[in-house]
């Protein structure tokens, strides 16, 4: 298993996850995409770490997974208050700021 | 002492100005206008203390009023001052001594009218403003004083504010006035550029030391012609004369008091002052400006008298008749006979005050009647009116041994010695005219029958007695003053100035000859035979159409900005709402409406569109940088 190997695997999620953001209109399904994409790029993270030989790309992995924790809080947060105020949880019924 | 002294002159009728102007008990009291009289009874006093005192009294006080230079002395320094020299004794002595004699009669031509508090507070301003230019030590107090004068003038000529003839005539002295301080302005940026200061004395220290930062004959010229304008504005020269004629609108006494002793007088005073501007002093060469100055002072002088004979209304023939003289004054400085210059100012502002007091005397009389037509015969119910105006016209008209003799001979004379031939001629028949129109206006006045219908009466002593004071300067002045060497009390300048000079017999003979011929014409035409007049006038009407109309000037100027200045306007108009407004301010506002109402579309509102072109633009980034 080569770092060729992680990095293509670490490109085929973040494409999934990408193409969930693109196309899903419920915003849960969105957001878990962009959780995809998170763990996609810790992945390539990881694998680039282990081509340089050293710890600094495991190291930036926490990071990402402590973003990622507290991202999930807010934003879990603001769908739930969303719901309430507008019933639904479909992205393009909510298009309030358009010009 | 006299430091304190000059400023004491010099504040005192501001003092009363302002006391009338904010205390309504004074101005609506009978001790109002005691307070202004006695304001300017102090340069009276001053002026004859300053006299007396010769030479241990001449100093210049300055008083920076606002310093704006560095440290080194480079920078702005502005400052107030006083100068006393020769010059502004004898000037002071003339603002003093007739505007005095013109302040205590006001108080009985003004008698009964509601507002003479108000009118002595604006002739204290007046006389201030006056006395500013007299005491100035540089350019910038001559002209903050010189714009004084403008608008003290302005609220005097239209004292009268309910009549819209007075407000139309204090508002056109007030612009023309304008329009020629305007060039003065540039003139003394420019001697400044020159000379690197606004201080008479650092000036003059510098045109005599050759210091100037160019020596360029048709620059200098430029820059004396400019300050000339100025001159020309106040003292009413050709082009800028239309306004003088008007400023008749005034009551009389300020009439009498801006055409002997101030404002028109200003003007000379100036040129005079600034001598050094105009080839006075060193050896630089001023260019044509002498030349202009001398030759605007003969047209006018030839003009304004061409037009007084046809004048009907007093006070307008002798408004020409101060033009005249003007004119008279200018040639002199045109030729550099700045003594002469001085003392024709001097002895016409005695001259010109009484006979306008006369004027103001006879139309009180009358009951406020200007028209001469409507007058005559009043040699006999106005004695002393009678008398002293015969004085003045004397003096005026240069009999000997009156003051005008002595002075205009030494214009001539002036004139003679530097060749100045065809400009001598005009002088002499202007002489000829002089006395022409005033014989007409005396004989109108005072011979022949009553014309009018009011009940006239002499004017009561507060009026004749400044009359009485001012014939017997009318006499005495003109002798006193060029056997009493007031040429060499003048001090005798380098350069271009004329030195002194002495009456010459040939020409004084010659002018008061053709003073003679002009009197012999009046008389014929307005006591012996009055019906000739009215055959030349429906001979010769062109002519009499032509002065009757003032050459046409006024109507000119009317045209300039009546269809000229407008057209330039509606231009002007038409560039500013049509292209500017309409087609530039107008076409930003639509073009960013049409913008923004495209743009606006992109603003979609919806996450997953934003997100497209999130990706759009990354992918781009990308790209430019595997590019890169």
């Amino acid at each position: 298993m080569t770092v060729g190997h992680v990095i293509v695997v670490a490109g085929i999620l973040f494409t999934i996850g990408m193409m969930g953001v693109l196309a899903r209109r419920n915003i849960l399904v969105v957001l878990l995409s962009v959780e995809l994409m998170l763990n996609a790029t810790a992945l390539a993270f990881c694998g680039f770490s282990r081509l340089v030989g050293n710890f600094d790309g495991q190291i930036m992995v926490f990071f990402i997974i402590a973003v990622a924790a507290a991202e999930v809080a807010v934003g879990l947060a603001m769908v739930i208050a969303l719901f309430r105020l507008r019933l639904t949880v479909n992205v393009d019924r909510v298009d309030l700021l358009k010009g | 002492m006299a430091v304190f002294l000059g400023w004491l002159t010099l504040l005192a009728p501001l003092g009363a100005a302002v006391a009338l102007t904010i205390s309504p008990s004074l101005r609506n009291s009978s001790r109002g206008p005691k307070v202004a009289i006695a304001s300017v009874l102090v340069s009276f006093f001053t002026a004859l203390i300053f006299l007396i005192g010769g030479e241990s009294i001449e100093y210049i006080s300055r008083w920076s009023w606002m310093d704006l230079s560095t440290s080194d002395g480079d920078g702005l320094l502005i400052e107030l001052g006083i100068l006393v020299d020769p010059l502004s004794k004898m000037m002071l002595l003339v603002v003093g001594g007739v505007g005095s004699a013109i302040f205590i009669y006001a108080l009985g031509y003004m008698k009964g009218d509601k507002s003479i508090g108000r009118f002595y507070a604006k002739f204290a301003l007046f006389v201030f403003s006056m006395l500013g230019i007299v005491f100035a030590t540089n350019f910038l107090m001559i002209f903050i004083f010189w714009e004084l004068v403008g608008a003290s003038s302005y609220l005097l000529i239209g004292y009268y504010y309910e009549k819209p003839s007075a407000c139309e005539a204090a508002k056109k002295a007030f612009l023309t006035n304008r329009v020629a301080d305007f060039g003065f302005l540039l003139g003394i940026l420019m001697i400044y550029d020159l000379a690197g200061s606004f201080d008479f004395e650092a000036i003059e220290a510098a045109v005599v030391g050759n210091n100037l930062t160019s020596t360029n004959p048709a620059q200098l010229a430029f820059a004396s012609f400019l300050i000339f304008l100025g001159a020309a504005g106040k003292s009413a020269q050709i082009p800028f004369h239309v306004w003088l004629p008007d400023a008749m609108e005034g009551p009389t006494p300020v009439s009498a008091l801006m055409h002997a002793a101030t404002m028109v007088a200003a003007g000379v005073y100036m040129v005079i002052r600034v001598f050094f501007c105009f080839g006075g002093v060193g050896s630089i060469d001023w260019g044509w400006a002498p030349e202009v100055i001398a030759n605007t002072g003969a047209v006018t002088a030839f003009l304004a008298a061409t037009i007084a004979m046809v004048q009907r209304d007093i006070k307008k023939v002798l408004a020409y008749s101060t033009l005249s003289q003007l004119g008279y004054m200018v040639m002199a400085l045109g030729v550099g006979a700045y003594g002469v210059a001085m003392f024709h100012l001097t002895t016409h502002a005695f001259f010109k005050g009484l006979l306008f007091l006369c004027a103001g005397s006879v139309i009180h009389g009358c009951h406020h009647e200007q028209d001469m037509f409507q007058m005559g015969g009043l040699r006999k119910k106005m004695p002393t009116t009678f008398w002293t105006f015969t004085v003045g016209m004397l003096a005026l008209t240069g009999i000997p041994p009156l003051a005008g003799f002595f002075s205009k001979d030494l214009v001539l004379d002036a004139l003679h010695v530097r060749h100045f031939g065809g400009l001598q001629f005009v002088a002499t028949v202007t002489a000829g005219l002089t006395a022409l129109y005033m014989g007409r206006s005396w004989f109108l006045t005072f011979f022949g029958k009553y014309r009018g219908h009011a009940e006239v009466h002499e004017s009561p002593k507060v009026m004749t007695f400044p009359l009485i004071y001012l014939a017997i300067c009318s006499v005495l002045i003109g002798a006193v003053g060029y056997f009493g060497g007031f040429q060499e009390y003048m001090g005798d300048r380098a350069g271009r100035d004329i030195g002194v000079l002495h009456i010459n017999a040939s020409l004084a003979i010659t002018s008061v000859f053709v003073a003679l011929v002009g009197y012999g014409i009046a008389y014929l035409f307005f006591v012996k035979k009055p019906e000739l007049a009215d055959r030349a006038k429906a001979r010769f009407s062109f002519v009499h159409r032509l002065l009757d109309n003032r050459y046409y000037i006024d109507d000119f100027y009317l045209w300039l900005v009546g269809s000229v200045q407008q057209s330039a306007a509606q231009f002007c108009r038409f560039i500013e709402e049509r292209i500017v407004v309409r087609g530039m301010v107008g076409g930003t506002v639509a073009g960013t409406r049409f913008a923004a109402d495209r743009t606006r579309r992109l603003q979609t509102g919806r996450v997953v569109f934003y997100a497209y072109l999130f990706l759009a633009g990354v992918t781009l980034a990308v790209c430019a940088m595997v590019l890169a």
